[in-house]
């Protein structure tokens, strides 16, 4: 397997436990790649933000972004549901969002994420979790899902 | 400096403390916090803004040590806000104008960091609502007003 000491040195919880499934790409991140638009990169306020969600920067706006794509609530659990697929939003100590996750109905239980304009990578809810440094992701706040 | 496992659920205790905080006192904190991984500090630091940082001349290469050091800690992060938080990016937009033409030069290879201060010290965004997100759009758009503006480097 290929390791990244700059994604182990970010994330301590995933240790080894992790998959790189992209190169480094600037021209998304990682709302963008959870809606699954690899061309612009989401954010309110300052980037591209679906017409009609508050352009807002907290969880709620969040939540409204992915339910306009058809996503609902579903009480944090992550496990892997065949025929839906979720996405995690994570945030920082004061509740800001810092991270949306996505996990695939045709998967194999892991979840994916684009790590700002790095790499892409599969890994476990957890893995990502915790409140270091600039780079950290705090913890998963709600997971949300869709029929597919 | 990689943290064990052990750290790793010290510091997941510690935030557990800190959500349990008042408002109040979780502002008290933040900077130590917030600080940028523990990493030592010139003696010779320009703290006239309140920011610690390292006082390098001549103020080009003063720029690229706080732009680099952005670059590599903020490079899996999302959030703008997050990464206008730092504070060397907040050093960078008390630059003022004379940073301009070096975040211009800086769109070429890490762009999306830079949009902010841009916004910050310019006063103002050439970007408009249908082209935000778009890196290459954003880049072109910048890249102009720095030209009609006179603030291309030489």
């Amino acid at each position: 397997m290929s390791r990244d000491k700059l994604i182990e040195r970010a994330f301590p919880k995933i240790r080894t436990h992790y998959k790189i499934t992209s190169p480094e790409d600037y021209k998304y991140n990682c709302i963008a790649f959870a809606a699954g638009d690899t061309n612009k990169h989401w954010w309110p306020k300052a980037l591209y933000w679906p017409e009609g969600i508050p352009s807002t920067e907290d969880l709620n706006s969040f939540i409204a972004c992915f339910k306009s794509l058809g996503y609902e609530e579903c009480e944090m659990n992550g496990n892997f549901e065949p025929g839906y697929e979720k996405v995690a939003i994570y945030v920082s100590p004061d509740n800001k969002p810092t991270h949306v996750s996505r996990q695939f109905a045709d998967g194999n239980g892991l979840w994916k994420s684009k790590l700002g304009i790095y790499k892409d990578i599969e890994h476990s809810l957890d893995g990502l979790s915790g409140w270091y440094s600039y780079g950290s992701y705090g913890h998963v706040a709600i997971i949300l899902k869709r029929k597919v | 400096m990689m943290i064990t496992q052990t750290q790793a659920s010290i510091i997941d205790a510690i935030l557990i403390l800190y959500k349990s905080l008042s408002p109040e006192d979780r502002e008290k904190i933040k900077p130590v916090l917030f600080s940028t991984h523990g990493k030592e500090i010139d003696e010779a630091t320009d703290d006239k803004k309140g920011i610690p940082v390292p006082l390098i001349k001549p103020f080009s290469k003063q720029f690229e040590y706080l732009s680099s050091a952005i670059e590599q800690e903020c490079i899996m992060v999302s959030s703008p806000s997050q990464i206008a938080m730092h504070p060397y990016y907040q050093k960078i937009i008390s630059f003022g104008k004379k940073a301009i033409p070096l975040l211009i030069k800086k769109l070429d290879n890490t762009p999306t960091y830079w949009f902010w201060a841009l916004e910050e010290i310019s006063g103002t965004n050439p970007v408009p609502v249908i082209h935000r997100g778009n890196i290459p759009e954003m880049i072109k758009l910048w890249k102009n007003w720095a030209k009609e503006n006179g603030y291309e480097q030489r």
